[in-house]
């Protein structure tokens, strides 16, 4: 029996081999083309750049393809699949009409009315209108989708928007109407200057209804999407690669040049590159001297909008809980030094917890200082470090910054302060607990943190992070307020309340004032005095040193010549603002 | 043979349902949770207070980690039952029986392809060094696959896309979409067992070449193709099955290196991923599935083994 | 037995070099690095991203630390970690097969579905799991690899135990009256030994392997402390442009890991009592 049988064996082996690599599993369905409408794309493309190419690059892995959910997939949207009713012209952030052609505000600055262009069409032919928006604006904020973009839309503060996240009010109570086919009018809760700005985020992307409803979580799936960017989605192929084509059907203002857009997903590897498989990659402080000396021309750098730094913790311990020592730390740091040498001018020293790009509000950081560090330390009780304990930097493998760096800052507190501190690298999940966990015993310190606004606005690096109102008079009182934070007794409201209530009696001098001036800058009548109180509570924060900056992430990008138009977003490392604005030059 | 199978299946259900509550005890052991990575992940640290509470509460109800533990597992058990299990954390658009349907084929493939490659080249390796045995040829070629067998897969990948596409640009570095790029996956896969196959297929040819029935088969004037090849080889095939099986399946469960580095949409980039960020149904499905498609492959090994040699019954 | 197995490992060539390998290998992993210029952590600005020089004979990294000494670190790490997991394997691998074998009946019925069960958990993954409940630690990542391999081993034990039980000699030693204590450390775990000592040896390299494997996930042991996975992790980054910082961690790691296959296989022969 064996004998005959093993040829047999052999030739359906060698068989199913030959057939698997003719056609590799795993791989999605190109979806099919649409029908083609009349080619809009001639009469909008201007005299300079023309149609054509392809450009490839690499994108993080998105895990969702819906724009409603915050993953990398709502921006591949924003960058290009689907269209807002307003859009950023570029990196300047400046508003720009997309499907809405004009709008208008009230007086009181409460009511916007959009008046959509007519014509425009989604990528299977249907055509747009303002219940669209209206549909997808609600849905965003539709506690019974994955609300993923949640508080970054609640910010924008569109009326009744929290409500009815929270089930208390009807969808129809949300400020969002259609008052016919092409106008749409939204209600805010109370003046945002920022609001249009705001409006050109993922959350503002509008989705297909009939779509969405008639696949329900299958709806974006290359064979089944349906969007009105100037690109749609033809192929994605899970944890490996994405694929866009120019959309025929659009017919707004932004037109595509690029015929298609391929996405690699992470990790990005600058090989690729060399051998001519993607014209775009971003390039590390481990290439970066070579890059500079052989492809030096194709080089584009541009500082950012990333933070990364140290954040105390708090518990039994009460070393670090002493401002000065806070401050000697920060000031003992050459960052300058470490960025130079070790990330070879890859990040910029950062000494304030606002971006270059924010040139102004950048005045209030402490500077690089060590005899004034020395003396703080001696003023606190630790002359040359003597008595003062070894404290913890937590850091993880998923966050940008890598323990090189952190290795540096260390170094530099044993040389100039004469204390000694420890890496703790941490596996993501217990990295993630520990953080926020109330530190028991001996235990202090800090934990790496990296963060971004998603737009330019310099006050949302004020509010939305490293508020003092959270920095307690002493680390003991952290454990009743993460007592409050994790009881699921008391309803999400009464909770809210109590913390507010706790933070209020217990944070530290720094926190009362914090608090003290938020509630200025709300209830400020002039712009002036909002600017003023701000710098304000700028000014307090540096000093408090309760989250010590360390870098600026700077974006260093390897783009193909001939390939034109790529504008990196500085609130996203890596990326492009759009795909319409890039073209090849011939 | 029948009772022998459904004493196996009967054990498999056990161990399977063993695997089940060691995973979702050690899954809820472990410390942090997805919501938290989540929350860090997408730059929201502390956010805004009320919404992060809300969505936790919201998010919670919807994937029912508001139920007692008891319940969450015999949830996830119904789940794997029905082949219904939801969707994921992680990708909150596909359910875990489409995640697998997607990407085991990937991994299966690439399984068989390296195995494969390693039998092309380790079974003549090994006839060599039996058939000269103690000489150089031997060896050298118990050398040179030792030396493939502790260079690990990933530092090998990195060496062959330096080789391939740096130097030679011969091969793109990375992707799944064209025949093309299977090559350095499976090379990088492939060359590791050759040593282990080898050395096994030499010790089995060895033995069996000094049985009596390969005397008598020299003496009655066989030639090296009839003897060697035709006698002695093919019983010294058959345990080589034993080796293989475990081998395949341990790469169809998870080459998550070589899968991220090629960007090959296969299982264990999955599963990693679910362990980093707590993605609890992906995690609990991904190691009940790994443990089956194990405890399958042993006992396709077992039942191919009984068949190929008859000396061996089903007991 | 021990006699023979000398005299036939002696005769092996690869056998004696991956013996000596391995001892020079265990001396420069635990006095090394009483004799290094240079501290694994030690940062030298004026040395970043060097390549070798009289100085740092293998280059430095991207904080101008030495490469040699990191290596040297590395090797012990890897040491502590094979070892420490070899001796959880050898304790609960011995243990179980030698318990499941000696008293049979049920208790080995259920010793050893267990022991199937666990062969059927994927080991990397249940790796993987208990890191992420433990933590990432020198200390856990051996216990994890350790909790996971003793499958093997205790199989093999078995099968040598109930070998060995059914010789005369000590079904002789049993009907003259010797305990089980007796039996057990006079008979059969000295006929134990050689097939343990074989699978240990290449259990060695075995978690080794598991380790830097860990390290590329984040799992592994946490750099700054150094470790074989994490300057090979890091070593990918900067392979392009500093191609030292892979290479030579990559041929001390497979160079350890072949001294140990060399003497493993040496080892499994000497010990073979098939071919004499």
């Amino acid at each position: 029996m064996s004998r005959r049988y093993w040829p047999k064996v052999l030739a359906t082996a060698l068989l199913s081999i030959f057939v698997l690599t003719g056609c590799l599993p795993g791989q999605t369905k190109q979806a099919e083309e649409p029908p083609k409408t009349e080619p809009a794309a001639q009469t909008n493309t201007p005299a300079g750049p023309q149609q054509g190419g392809t450009f490839r690059m690499y994108i993080i892995n998105p895990t969702s393809m819906d724009p409603h959910i915050y993953t990398y997939g709502a921006h591949i949207h924003r960058m290009g699949l689907s269209e807002g009713l307003v859009t950023w012209k570029d990196s300047s952030f400046e508003v720009a009409p997309a499907s809405a052609e004009s709008w208008k505000i009230s007086d009181d600055g409460l009511t916007y009315t959009f008046k959509i262009k007519q014509g425009l069409t989604w990528s299977n032919g249907d055509p747009l209108n303002a219940r669209d928006f209206e549909y997808s604006l609600i849905r965003a904020i539709d506690p019974k989708t994955w609300a993923g973009a949640y508080a970054s839309y609640q910010g924008a503060g569109i009326l009744n928007a929290a409500q009815f996240q929270k089930g208390e009010v009807t969808a129809d109570q949300v400020g969002v109407k259609s008052v016919d086919d092409y106008t749409l009018e939204i209600k805010l809760e109370k003046k945002n200057p920022i609001f249009l700005m705001r409006l050109a985020e993922v959350w503002g992307l509008p989705v297909h209804k009939a779509t969405v409803e008639k696949f329900g979580k299958d709806w974006t799936r290359p064979e089944n999407i349906v969007t009105n960017g100037p690109f749609r989605l033809t192929a994605w192929t899970v944890n490996s690669e994405i694929k866009l084509a120019r959309n025929e059907n659009y017919k707004g203002p932004n037109p595509a040049y690029l015929d298609e857009v391929q996405l690699f997903l992470n990790p990005p590897n600058i090989l690729s590159y060399e051998n001519n498989e993607v014209d775009s990659v971003e390039v590390t402080a481990a290439d970066i001297d070579r890059v500079r000396e052989k492809m030096g021309n194709e080089l584009l750098s541009t500082t950012t909008g990333v933070i990364n730094g140290i954040w105390l913790m708090y518990g039994d311990n009460q070393v670090l809980m002493d401002k000065r020592v806070r401050q000697a730390l920060s000031m003992s740091v050459d960052r300058a030094k470490i960025a130079k040498i070790v990330a070879k001018d890859t990040v910029e020293p950062a000494w304030s917890l606002f971006p270059p790009m924010f040139k102004e509000w950048q005045q209030y950081g402490l500077k690089y200082d060590v005899a004034a560090a020395k003396k703080l330390m001696a003023d606190a009780g630790y002359p040359d470090g003597k008595g003062f304990p070894e404290i913890s930097v937590l850091i993880s493998y998923n966050i940008a910054a890598t323990d090189p760096f952190m290795v540096a800052v260390i170094d530099e507190w044993k040389n100039n302060l004469g204390i000694t501190a420890k890496i703790e690298n941490l596996e993501w999940g217990n990295f993630s607990q520990k953080r926020f966990a109330y530190q028991e015993g001996d235990y202090a310190g800090f934990f790496n943190f990296s963060w971004t606004s998603p737009y330019p606005e310099a006050e949302n690096y004020l509010r939305s992070n490293w508020g003092l109102d959270t920095v307690w008079a002493n680390g003991k009182d952290y454990k009743g307020y993460l007592d409050l934070q994790n009881n699921k007794e008391l309803d999400p409201a009464e909770r809210i309340k109590k913390m507010e209530e706790y933070r209020l009696e217990h944070a530290s001098p720094e926190g009362q004032k914090w608090i003290e001036l938020k509630a200025k800058v709300d209830a400020a009548t002039s712009d002036a005095e909002k600017t003023s109180t701000y710098q304000e509570m700028a000014k307090l924060r540096e000093e408090t040193a309760a989250y010590i900056p360390l870098t600026y992430a700077k974006s260093f990008r390897l783009v193909k010549p001939g390939f034109k138009g790529v504008d990196p977003n500085p609130f996203l490392i890596g990326y492009p603002m759009y795909f319409r604005s890039i073209y090849v030059q011939k | 043979m029948l009772r022998f199978l459904a004493k196996r299946l009967g054990f498999m259900l056990i161990a399977l349902i063993f695997v089940s509550l060691l995973t979702f005890t050690l899954m809820h052991m472990a410390p942090g949770s997805f919501l938290d990575a989540k929350r860090i992940s997408s730059g929201d640290v502390s956010g805004d207070e009320q919404a992060s509470i809300d969505v936790i509460a919201e998010m919670e109800k919807r994937y029912g980690l508001d139920q007692p533990l008891w319940k969450q597992y015999l949830m996830y058990m119904e789940g794997m039952v029905a082949w219904n299990m939801g969707p994921s954390f992680q990708f909150p658009q596909m359910s875990i029986e489409e995640i697998i349907a997607r990407a085991f084929p990937v991994s299966v493939t690439l399984a068989v392809l390296s195995v494969a490659l390693s039998v092309v080249i380790a079974v003549p390796l090994g006839i060599l060094a039996a058939v000269r045995q103690n000489t150089w040829w031997d060896y050298g070629a118990m050398f040179l696959s030792m030396i493939g067998n502790s260079i690990p897969a990933y530092v090998l990948a990195v060496f062959l896309m330096l080789l391939f596409s740096l130097k030679l640009h011969w091969l793109p570095t990375a992707g799944w979409t064209e025949p093309k790029h299977v090559i350095m996956p499976v090379l990088a896969l492939g060359l590791g067992s050759v040593g282990g196959i080898a050395r096994y297929m030499r010790t089995s040819l060895v033995e069996a070449l000094r049985q009596d029935y390969i005397a008598a088969a020299w003496a009655k004037g066989g030639t090296f193709n009839k003897v060697v090849l035709g006698h002695a080889l093919r019983n010294s095939l058959i345990p080589l099955v034993t080796v293989l099986g475990p081998q395949l399946a341990r790469l169809m469960v998870g080459t998550v290196f070589i899968e991220s580095m090629f960007r090959i949409p296969g299982l264990g980039q999955y599963f990693t991923l679910a362990a980093n960020t707590r993605d609890f149904p992906l995690l609990m499905t991904s190691t009940v599935f790994f443990a089956f498609v194990i405890m399958g492959m042993n006992l396709i090994v077992d039942i191919a083994y009984g068949f190929l040699d008859p000396r061996i019954r089903f007991e | 037995m021990w006699v023979r197995a000398w005299n036939k490992f002696k005769r092996n060539k690869l056998a004696v070099f991956g013996a000596v390998f391995v001892t020079l290998l265990m001396l420069t992993a635990f006095v090394g690095p009483y004799l290094l210029p240079y501290g694994y952590d030690q940062i030298d600005y004026t040395a970043v991203y060097q390549g070798p020089s009289v100085k740092h004979i293998f280059g430095a990294d991207e904080l101008g630390r030495d490469l040699f000494s990191r290596l040297v670190y590395s090797l012990r790490t890897a040491m502590i970690v094979a070892f420490g997991s070899e001796a959880i394997t050898l304790v609960a691998g011995v243990a179980i097969g030698a318990i499941a074998g000696y008293i049979g009946g049920r208790t080995d019925n259920l010793l050893m579905r267990f022991t199937d069960i666990m062969f059927a958990f994927p080991s990397f993954l249940f790796n993987v799991m208990l890191i992420a409940v433990m933590g990432r630690g020198l200390f856990t990542i051996f216990v994890a690899i350790g909790l996971t391999s003793w499958v093997g081993l205790a199989r093999l034990v078995r099968a040598e135990v109930l070998k060995i039980k059914s010789r005369e000699y000590v079904e002789a030693g049993h009907a003259m009256g010797a305990s089980n204590w007796d039996i057990v450390t006079r008979y059969i775990l000295p006929n134990v030994t050689g097939p343990i000592i074989v699978t240990m040896s290449f259990g060695v390299p075995g978690a080794m392997m598991t380790e830097s494997a860990l390290s590329l996930i984040g799992m592994g042991v946490a750099p700054p402390a150094p470790s074989f996975g994490a300057l090979i992790t890091a070593g990918q980054r900067f392979v392009l442009s500093y191609p030292h910082m892979l290479l030579w961690p990559a041929l001390v790691f497979a160079f350890t890991l072949l001294s140990f296959t060399w003497l493993g296989d040496g080892l499994r022969d000497a010990f073979d009592p098939r071919d004499n």
